[in-house]
């Protein structure tokens, strides 16, 4: 680029170097902010100017007879350009705020800057749409309209919550521990957090089991055997007398509940999301309406509740839930959280349990089916 | 007000019957990734849902968490006695979205040392007196 032009605006290094990247990437960087790309408008017919000059004048030269002469469009993309800020600056324009009179320049240069770029970039994409007919280049037409209903365009812009969300979430990224050679959005940072926990837990269940060969022991120190059944009594025609009496009770296998990974568990009875479902805001007095009064449904707000802060508040830190410490014996978690509208009694409150299906560990059915 | 957070952040789920919060399952399928078969847990709660005419609610034993690794020993007291009141589904709009978790609701049952103990006469008369003088007023 020639900046033969005396130009109002500098084009310093930053400027040169932002060309640099465009040439090398083909886009532009990505820490470049909407205030950036207006100061780039600004020396954007000066940059326009001769600037194909030089590449016409050596295809002409060397063109074959009888083909035609290029002519240099560098005028022609001044002229929009020149369009282009003018409208802009109209457009922006807050001070003095715009009257009718505005409104209808600020509508026909529109329009008449719509026509530019039909005649000027007349090259189709492979939809067959015009390269400039894009949603963007469109809501020129459509301006006035906007200025007519909301007044100021700043009314209905989002560079604000834009530049904030660039800023503060897709920015933070580089600021987390990862290192600054993965800089992930926030967003990115809490998926991989969450993967990370339920790695975590995964590895805490492998950890907890021990290894897969684990031999469970009974009270007397002998191996528990993998069988399904257990006979009570010695007689060698009742079972095999090895591993002891079991008092006669059906026992299912606890072999399968050695391992907790390899356990898997489904919900059934009703379809996908069961045979019926209550509102939490109307079961506090255990009525759960046609299926009848179940007084335990009184509870299962504030456990559930409970159950989500004690086991899952990593994933409620919008919530601002106080923090549980590592040592859990001197801190009460039923204390930590009141709730306004259940009022439970302590000693009976603690007389249940509730459990992730994961985290039944061991679930050894005692039925007489 | 945190627990009331929490609570608004459950998501209404339809249902075969209604929209709630809580999906309702009369039935835990206990599978393994290497050993053939299921287990089955039931627990029908509900006095106008019942299971073959009656309310079945099945036992299991827990396996308590905290255990140190390999350091569980199958015995009458090591295991928490459960009973299960309650197989329910529910889905929370979590910091990073929408999450489901399948849970059950269980009664830990503990050794009753109350007045009524076997072997606790004496607390027992006092409770048979505890009742007269409240029959008396």
């Amino acid at each position: 680029m020639h900046a033969a032009h005396a130009c109002l605006v500098p084009v310093n290094y930053f400027i040169t170097s932002l060309f640099s990247y465009l040439q090398k990437d083909g886009k532009p960087p990505s820490h470049l902010r909407a205030a950036d790309f207006r100061h780039f408008l600004l020396i954007l017919p000066f940059a326009l100017d001769n600037l194909f000059k030089e590449e016409v004048e050596k295809y002409n030269r060397g063109r074959v007879q009888g083909r035609p002469a290029l002519v240099d469009p560098s005028e022609e993309l001044v002229g929009v350009s020149n369009t282009f800020v003018s409208w802009y600056k109209l457009y922006r324009r807050t001070n003095p705020p715009k009257g009718p009179q505005d409104v209808h320049t600020v509508t026909s240069q529109g329009a008449r800057l719509l026509d530019m770029f039909r005649t000027v970039f007349p090259y189709r994409n492979k939809k067959g749409r015009l390269i400039m007919d894009t949603e963007k280049v469109h809501s020129i037409k459509h301006c006035g309209l906007e200025i007519g209903n909301y007044a100021n365009p700043m009314n209905t812009s989002s560079d604000g919550p834009d530049g904030g969300h660039k800023l503060w979430v897709k920015g933070q990224g580089g600021n987390t521990n990862q290192g600054p050679s993965v800089s992930f959005s926030m967003m990115q940072q809490c998926v991989h957090k969450e993967a990370s926990q339920l790695l975590c837990e995964a590895v805490q269940a492998r950890v907890e089991d021990g290894d897969t060969d684990e031999e469970w022991l009974d009270d007397k120190g002998r191996p528990l055997r993998a069988d399904r059944w257990w006979y009570a009594g010695e007689s060698p025609e009742q079972g095999n007398s090895r591993h002891g009496p079991c008092m006669g009770i059906r026992v299912n296998i606890w072999e399968r509940a050695k391992t907790r990974r390899h356990l898997e568990h489904y919900l059934e009875g009703g379809g996908v999301n069961g045979y019926d479902a209550l509102r939490h805001e109307s079961i506090l007095r255990g009525d759960a309406g046609k299926l009848g009064k179940y007084d335990i449904l009184a509870f299962l707000p504030d456990k559930v509740a409970r159950f989500l802060y004690e086991y899952h508040d990593f994933r409620f830190q919008r919530l601002d839930l106080p923090p549980i410490p590592d040592d859990r014996s001197e801190f009460d978690l039923h204390a930590a959280l009141r709730p306004d509208q259940v009022v439970v009694h302590q000693k009976l409150f603690d007389l249940f349990e509730l459990f992730d299906v994961k985290r039944l560990i061991l679930i050894i059915v005692t039925t007489c089916s | 007000m945190q627990l009331n957070a929490l609570l608004q952040s459950l998501e209404l789920r339809p249902s075969a019957q209604r929209t709630g919060h809580f999906g309702l399952f009369n039935c835990l399928i206990i599978g393994h990734s290497k050993h053939d078969g299921i287990q089955r847990v039931y627990c029908d709660p509900f006095p106008k849902k019942l299971f073959y005419g009656r309310n079945r609610q099945d036992l299991a034993l827990v396996r308590p968490p905290g255990i140190e690794p390999g350091g569980f020993v199958l015995a009458p007291d090591s295991v928490w006695y459960c009973r299960v009141l309650l197989l329910f589904s529910f889905s929370a709009m979590t910091d990073t979205g929408s999450r489901s978790f399948d849970c059950a609701l269980v009664s830990v049952m503990e050794r009753y040392e109350g007045p009524l103990a076997s072997g606790n006469y004496l607390n027992y008369l006092s409770y048979l007196t505890y009742l007269t003088n409240d029959a008396i007023k």
